[in-house]
């Protein structure tokens, strides 16, 4: 890949002080003498040291005044400062030019010489440039860094979310344990006590004992069938109370929306329907948000497979026109988690589509 | 085994160099002397120094080439200690040619030259600015073989219209204002200034060599990966 030149205010900045070098070289030649080179070499040192190394701007007062010295001797070497005015100028220190402005107006040898003035000019607009440059690219790195900063947020939400359902799932491991435990646990380890006795019972031949015994038995055991179907309808999760969390959110929305059901919702696993409620509910709450809306059509089908949420409409404000935002972002991450996906169209009207396998 | 005497063996490795070193200067002693300047050898001995520095200073480009410096940046030692271990070695070779060539001088001119001291230091000069003339022409190219191609031009032309390998008289008076600005154009100023036993000449040469010297290397010591 080529890179691409970007022209900036710091190469216009070489390129017009190697241009008033080549300009000043022209100028030395006819008019010659000693001091002109020799103060030639001390300018070119003086402006590579700065393009070397960064020194502050007030240090170059030094080399301008042994300039304006030796032009104070040497007046036909007055132009020299005009790369002076310029560094000042670039660097916007206004306050530096006036000392070769003044040197230049005190050993003006023809109006030529005056002409050294007007390099504030490219200098100052150089300055300007660079200051929007530096503050375009600053605003491009606060950008970035917030970017970074809201992916990494992302990323923890995401990390948050799983650890959530993983703690929730090892709660209610224990709470199946607990009612186990709590239920079951009693009746059987007496029945299985009786049932002990009624062998050491039978041993002795105390049938009648025995037959008591193993009435008992079979009392606790019955008790403990009808405690495990009820722990079980504890423990199961409530597929009403699920399906009617899902329709209401649809009853309840702020605009009235026609809602088609098609398959048996209870089918579907309990998180798949809890996933489905939330991308829901944040569906409807980006409707609120970006969209007026006269027709919203919901459409829910559940098959063999799949279930398939269909949530369409026709409220596209014009000025809606920016990417995906980050509930839709989350919701897409959530249902990619569970191998599902979400796809949105934008014409008309604005239709998002969920899909979520029952069997990954 | 210190940067320096690695830079000084990698040099040294190299068959040319040895040959640039010792015996080319040598072949210039045998110009024959002229009744009212310096043998001309002397003269010319400045553009063998120019390219004896160019090639000397060839790991510099080497190392940028086949990204050893990116490694060295990735390395305890500084870039200063690199790049000032490599040209303190650079100018020890310069200075036993110099040393051999005024050794030379001494035996095959020894009516016709004056001034041996005043020679040695300015060849010194000299040769410290080509060294960072040649470092500061390489970071204009990434290839050595470009770089050495377009300055074996450039070179040729400094040194015809400088008075190095031209005899000054010869340069029209039109183009010497022009010159001035060369580098090389200071080696023949500073012979016939110790020729004619000018203080301030020799003063000035040395000046501007050492001016022309850190200029170079400010240039040519910018760190490119």
């Amino acid at each position: 890949m080529t890179k691409r030149f970007d022209l900036r205010p710091q190469h216009v900045y070489r390129a017009l002080i190697l241009l008033q070098f080549a300009l000043l070289f022209t100028y030395l030649v006819p008019v010659f003498d000693a001091s002109g080179f020799m103060l030639y070499l001390f300018v070119v040192f003086s402006m590579t040291l700065r393009w070397r190394f960064p020194i502050a701007p007030h240090f170059m007062l030094i080399d301008c005044v042994v300039v304006a010295i030796a032009a104070a001797f040497f007046p036909t070497n007055t132009p020299f400062l005009a790369l002076y005015l310029f560094y000042f100028s670039y660097k916007n220190k206004m306050i530096f030019c006036l000392f070769p402005i003044l040197v230049s107006f005190i050993l003006a040898t023809g109006p030529g010489s005056y002409l050294i003035v007007l390099t504030i000019v490219p200098g100052y607009l150089l300055y300007l440039w660079q200051n929007e440059n530096t503050l375009l690219r600053k605003e491009g790195d606060d950008l970035r860094q917030k970017i970074h900063h809201m992916e990494q947020t992302e990323t923890h939400l995401l990390q948050d979310y799983h650890d959530a359902g993983r703690i929730s799932q090892l709660t209610e491991r224990q709470r199946i344990a607990e009612i186990l435990h709590d239920n079951l646990g009693h009746e059987l380890t007496a029945a299985h006590l009786t049932v002990k006795a009624i062998g050491t019972l039978l041993q002795s031949d105390q049938r009648e004992k025995a037959l008591q015994f193993q009435q008992k038995a079979e009392e606790r055991l019955d008790t403990a069938l009808t405690q495990l179907k009820t722990a079980v309808r504890q423990i199961e999760p409530d597929n009403d109370s699920d399906i009617r969390r899902i329709t209401s959110l649809f009853e309840n929305f702020v605009y009235p929306i026609q809602y088609s059901q098609e398959g048996d919702l209870s089918q579907v696993p309990p998180h798949l329907r809890q996933l489905m409620y939330i991308s829901l509910k944040e569906a409807l709450t980006n409707i609120t948000k970006h969209a007026r809306p006269t027709t919203i059509t919901a459409l829910i089908e559940c098959t063999q497979s799949i279930v398939r949420l269909v949530l369409e409409n026709d409220g596209i404000l014009p000025a809606q026109s920016a990417p995906a935002g980050n509930g839709l972002r989350y919701m897409r991450k959530r249902i990619e988690a569970v191998h599902g996906s979400l796809s949105t169209s934008r014409d008309k009207t604005f239709k998002i589509i969920v899909i979520l396998p029952i069997r990954a | 085994m210190n940067l320096y005497t690695f830079a000084l063996k990698e040099d040294c490795r190299q068959p040319l160099n040895i040959l640039l070193i010792a015996l080319l200067p040598m072949v210039l002693l045998l110009i024959p002397a002229h009744p009212q300047s310096f043998p001309f050898g002397l003269n010319l001995y400045g553009m063998v120094m120019l390219y004896s520095a160019f090639l000397l200073t060839r790991p510099v480009v080497e190392d940028r080439m086949k990204g050893i410096v990116v490694r060295i940046a990735a390395s305890p030692i500084s870039h200063l200690r690199y790049l000032s271990s490599h040209l303190s070695a650079y100018v020890t070779l310069m200075i036993i040619q110099i040393l051999l060539f005024c050794l030379g001088i001494l035996i095959v001119h020894r009516g016709n030259v004056h001034g041996y001291g005043h020679i040695l230091l300015l060849y010194i000069s000299f040769s410290i600015m080509a060294i960072a003339f040649a470092l500061a022409w390489n970071t204009l190219f990434r290839a050595f073989n470009l770089s050495f191609g377009i300055f074996s031009g450039v070179g040729s032309v400094m040194c015809l219209i400088s008075g190095v390998s031209l005899p000054p008289f010869l340069i029209p008076e039109s183009i010497t204002g022009y010159t001035m600005f060369l580098p090389t154009y200071w080696l023949p100023y500073g012979l016939d200034a110790i020729y004619h036993g000018e203080a301030s000449g020799i003063l000035i040469s040395h000046v501007v060599l050492w001016a022309y010297a850190i200029i170079f290397l400010l240039v040519g010591s910018k760190r490119r990966l």
